[in-house]
């Protein structure tokens, strides 16, 4: 007798993940698609079921057009591809402890897509955006020339190889990949952390309140980070007129510099220590020093090599510490 | 008639155009009506008039370049959105421009002389600057919780628990100044505190639009259905 209704559900899971993602009309995306998938997630708490429901897209973006997406909750990811579409692959989670009630839910969750030549705007709408039970989980492909603006409220954003123009999250971790910025471009996260690696950029912002900032072998003329309680991290080489600002509250801030371009630098720590591995020397007038830079334990200023590069490093309480990599 | 549809009179009456002046102004005269009984419109109106004083007693600055490209940047992001979201971004931007002058000041103590000049350009206790970015704190924070509503209580929790790290960071600088009033340093690092609650806010507050924005996308959706 209890085996019917397992069976029942066993078979429509497979007949669910056996059916192809549908792709939807944008205006009338509610509970049009077929492939709505029903059983309990090994992820979520034993009682409650998991509703998932799969959304396919493809859109046409002219070069250099705007990518525009907004969603609530849920992971982004997002990779540029070669050609001039925008795939939009999707999947809608519904979690309640009454499956009948977590489908009837998932109906009501609508990704809209607008589809303009030169812009591609996606939205998830929810029919209570506060507290609703569920999520959409995004995995899109980009044109590499599409200047990318996302915004979420929960959930990590990964992207790679785009030209990335605004990535925001409050609690979601935030991954940028061989991207580029050639206006400026923000990154910011109020709880999770901002990871930037092969970045090139004109201008680019990357901030966090309680998360930390990494930077790995990026190139930007002008890069600005700031946390408040986590750390900054910066590995790689600097741009010759590059300016850096770094800037953590508590956190501390460490460069770890390849390459042989020369600095600036304006260290200040108020109850941390500063330290460089580099030998920096005064430059312009001032009264310190024979030809040396200003070297306290919470301060250094003063140039290393052709200076053409500027670093402004400042920590209230953290440690400020300029090394060799 | 709702708000959104008096939107574009808002500027005009805080600057003064009323329906009394203008007898055939048949939607201001409406305008007037509706502000009468919605204490949303009235908090804008106040919340715009406001800056419009404060802003009034502004010198006038270049702001740096750092808080222009963030507000050209948030603009440009806001006229890619929904035209019903502006209202209040565009308070939470003439709050940031509020403070551009203010940041300015700070700017100028940007440390192109030794520590001990800067410090000696500081004058003991004096922060003017503060008192400008506390004004503009205190405008967004009262926007902020006028749509604090239409965020989920996680994010809620995850934005207030930050603001109290930024208000513990506030706080550090303050009893720095305090034991040294004229510390370069830890007057940036106030600065660069309020700079960032500031942000914050603003994002807060954009979010909270955007949360908006989709939840009547969602009703005009359910009507359409209906239909």
């Amino acid at each position: 007798m209890m085996r019917a209704p397992r069976v029942f559900v066993f078979v429509l899971a497979a007949i669910a993940i056996a059916l192809p993602a549908a792709a939807q009309n944008p205006s009338t995306s509610l509970g049009t698609s077929p492939s709505t998938s029903l059983g309990a997630s090994p992820s979520t708490a034993p009682e409650a079921s998991e509703v998932t429901e799969r959304f396919s897209r493809t859109a046409h973006l002219d070069a250099n057009g705007a990518f525009d997406l907004a969603n609530i909750a849920g992971n982004i990811v997002i990779t540029a591809g070669n050609g001039r579409d925008v795939i939009i692959e999707a999947i809608k989670r519904v979690q309640r402890p009454n499956p009948n009630a977590a489908r009837t839910l998932l109906q009501t969750i609508d990704i809209q897509v607008v589809e303009e030549a030169n812009r591609v705007e996606i939205r998830t709408v929810y029919p209570r955006p506060r507290n609703f039970p569920g999520s959409v989980d995004f995995t899109i492909t980009v044109p590499g020339d599409a200047n990318v603006a996302i915004r979420a409220t929960s959930g990590t954003i990964r992207a790679t190889g785009i030209r990335v123009e605004a990535l925001k999250t409050v609690s979601g971790d935030i991954e940028l990949v061989d991207a580029s910025a050639d206006q400026f471009a923000t990154v910011s996260a109020v709880s999770g952390n901002v990871t930037v690696r092969g970045l090139k950029a004109s201008a680019i912002q990357l901030t966090t309140v309680s998360g930390s900032v990494r930077v790995d072998n990026s190139q930007a003329e002008r890069l600005m980070a700031r946390a408040v309680t986590g750390n900054i991290d910066y590995t790689g080489d600097l741009a010759r007129s590059g300016r850096y600002e770094l800037i953590s509250h508590s956190g501390d801030v460490r460069l770890m510099l390849s390459g042989a371009t020369g600095f600036e630098v304006l260290a200040n720590s108020y109850s941390g220590t500063v330290r460089s591995d580099f030998p920096i020397a005064r430059r312009g007038r001032g009264a310190e020093g024979n030809g040396r830079g200003v070297a306290t334990p919470r301060a250094i200023r003063g140039a290393f090599g052709d200076a053409s590069a500027m670093l402004v490093l400042r920590a209230f309480s953290g440690n400020i510490t300029i090394g060799r990599r | 008639m709702n708000c959104e549809s008096y939107e574009d009179l808002l500027g005009d009456y805080v600057d003064g155009a009323r329906a009394a002046d203008r007898p055939g102004d048949e939607r201001l005269a409406a305008f007037e009506r509706h502000l009468a009984g919605c204490a949303a419109c009235q908090a804008l109106v106040a919340d715009f008039t406001r800056i419009r004083g404060m802003a009034s007693m502004l010198e006038e600055h270049v702001p740096p370049p750092r808080l222009w490209a963030t507000i050209a940047a948030s603009i440009e992001e806001r006229r890619r959105n929904a035209f019903s979201a502006w209202v209040p971004v565009a308070v939470a931007a003439s709050l940031a421009l509020f403070i551009a002058g203010a940041t300015w000041l700070a700017w100028r103590h940007e440390p192109s002389q030794g520590p001990q000049q800067a410090a000696a350009a500081v004058e003991p206790g004096a922060v003017p600057v503060e008192q400008h970015y506390e004004e503009a704190i205190a405008g967004l924070q009262q926007l902020a919780e006028s749509q604090d509503a239409s965020l989920d209580s996680e994010t809620r929790a995850v934005l207030k628990e930050n603001l109290a790290v930024l208000d513990r960071a506030i706080s550090e600088s303050r009893a720095a100044l305090a034991d040294e009033p004229a510390n370069a340093l830890a007057q940036e690092s106030l600065l660069d505190a309020l700079d960032t609650k500031v942000a914050l806010l603003q994002d807060t507050v954009a979010l909270a639009t955007d949360t908006c924005s989709l939840l009547n996308a969602a009703a005009d959706a359910e009507k359409e259905l209906n239909q």
